[in-house]
């Protein structure tokens, strides 16, 4: 029987911390653009695309049980100095993600499971980002409320951005994989 | 954080910690009142006094200059003066609550947390985070500077670009970089483990930091106060 949760090496830990470096930068470009926008999810759709593109990377050479978790906490700590809120945004969706994961696929073993976890990872910050828009300035629930068509539309427009870059991302490991750039660190016998 | 942001005696971490914080949530709570403006006013006279002028008044140009571009846009949407001084209020003191924090060095945060017991994974992760933001962004500088040299401007609004020539070296180099951090970590036989270790230059709690929080604490309640009193 096959073990679900492996051992983190420090090369998973740098990988994964780099990584967040440039998650967070590449992120953030997107982010004064849409940063104050009244509109449900419009923030989470801008940086969907981005954040799943990095996270299929990084799931895809560090196929192990709380990666994803290990990268949303070290790309959150950059944005934990701006705001403490947008820290837990990226966390917990981060630990939901992986545990829908752990629920259906029971690690990383398949590409499926990367793909899946990758594409989520961003959706399912929407929720928390409720929580965070209402404790922010009270008015996200009743726009969410408001205008239910407009932030379904961008609801729907963060998952369909998000498993795009997932296969962006799953596309780019593919050919890294394939020219012997990126050797998966989770199965001992590729590496 | 950031080296335009670095001050001669900054707050200790955990401190500069609790004060983003607290100012976070006094200010959310009372950004609908314009008594806001005032604690953003105190705030920036106390940062001042503690050394932090040099970058506050960077982050506080940036934040007003961000601040009024999307209240304006709030005001040409809405046609609400309220909407209009809400956000530039709120973008302020997000860049208020920003400050203590971007002036704290990582490296004095990493001391700062290992000193605290906090696990060396996490400590490591923000560290190698943080330090190398800067070097993603050289690397981010010179892939434009070799699609500019190789002439692919012309091709630039094409999603292929982006793919082949931006995102794949950019990878590459992620991958390369985080493989020779990793090996001159191991061959320094850095660990993971709860081994000691050596801290250079300790950090420590000093009179200062705790009348920084006092202070912050204060002028945060009594505005709140204020606010809900009237």
């Amino acid at each position: 029987m096959k073990k679900t949760f492996k051992k983190f090496q420090i090369k998973d830990f740098v990988f994964l911390a780099v990584l967040a470096a440039a998650v967070t930068l590449c992120g953030g470009i997107t982010m004064p653009l849409v940063m104050h926008t009244s509109l449900f999810g419009l923030r989470n759709m801008a940086a969907a695309p981005i954040y799943a593109l990095f996270t299929a990377v990084a799931l895809m050479k560090v196929r192990k049980p709380g990666a994803l978790t290990v990268l949303g906490i070290f790309s959150g700590a950059p944005l934990a100095f701006f705001s403490t809120v947008m820290f837990f945004n990226n966390f917990v969706a981060a630990v939901i993600a992986e545990l829908l994961m752990l629920l259906f696929f029971r690690g990383y073993q398949k590409k499926a499971a990367v793909f899946f976890t990758a594409g989520i990872y961003m959706p399912l910050s929407l929720p928390v980002s409720v929580l965070f828009s209402m404790w922010l300035n009270g008015q996200s629930y009743s726009q969410l409320i408001d205008r239910p068509v407009a932030s379904l539309l961008t609801s729907l427009g963060t998952i369909a951005l998000g498993f795009l870059g997932a296969a962006i991302g799953m596309k780019i490991s593919a050919e890294l994989q394939k020219a012997g750039k990126l050797k998966p660190y989770g199965e001992e016998e590729n590496v | 954080m950031f080296d335009s942001f670095s001050v001669k005696k900054p707050i200790y971490p955990v401190v500069a910690f609790a004060s983003s914080l607290l100012v976070l949530v006094f200010g959310m709570l009372i950004s609908k009142s314009m008594l806001a403006f005032v604690f953003v006013g105190v705030l920036f006279l106390l940062y001042s006094a503690f050394g932090m002028f040099r970058g506050l008044w960077k982050m506080t140009v940036g934040m007003l200059c961000a601040g009024l571009l999307i209240g304006g846009l709030a005001f040409l949407t809405n046609r609400s003066f309220e909407a209009f001084w809400q956000t530039v209020v709120r973008m302020l003191l997000l860049g208020m609550c920003a400050v203590p924090m971007v002036t704290v060095s990582p490296a004095r945060l990493t001391r700062c947390l290992t000193e605290l017991h906090c696990p060396r994974i996490i400590t490591l992760g923000m560290l190698v985070t943080l330090r190398f933001i800067p070097v993603i962004v050289s690397e981010i500088k010179r892939i434009r500077e070799a699609v500019r040299i190789r002439s692919m401007t012309a091709r630039k609004n094409r999603f292929s670009y982006l793919y082949r020539a931006f995102f794949l070296p950019l990878i590459m180099r992620i991958i390369g970089i985080s493989d020779t951090l990793s090996l001159s970590l191991e061959t320094r036989a850095f660990t993971l483990d709860e081994s000691p270790a050596t801290i250079y230059d300790r950090v420590r709690l000093q009179k200062r930091d705790i009348v920084f929080l006092i202070l912050v604490l204060a002028s945060a309640v009594f505005s709140g106060v204020i606010v809900w009193t009237r």
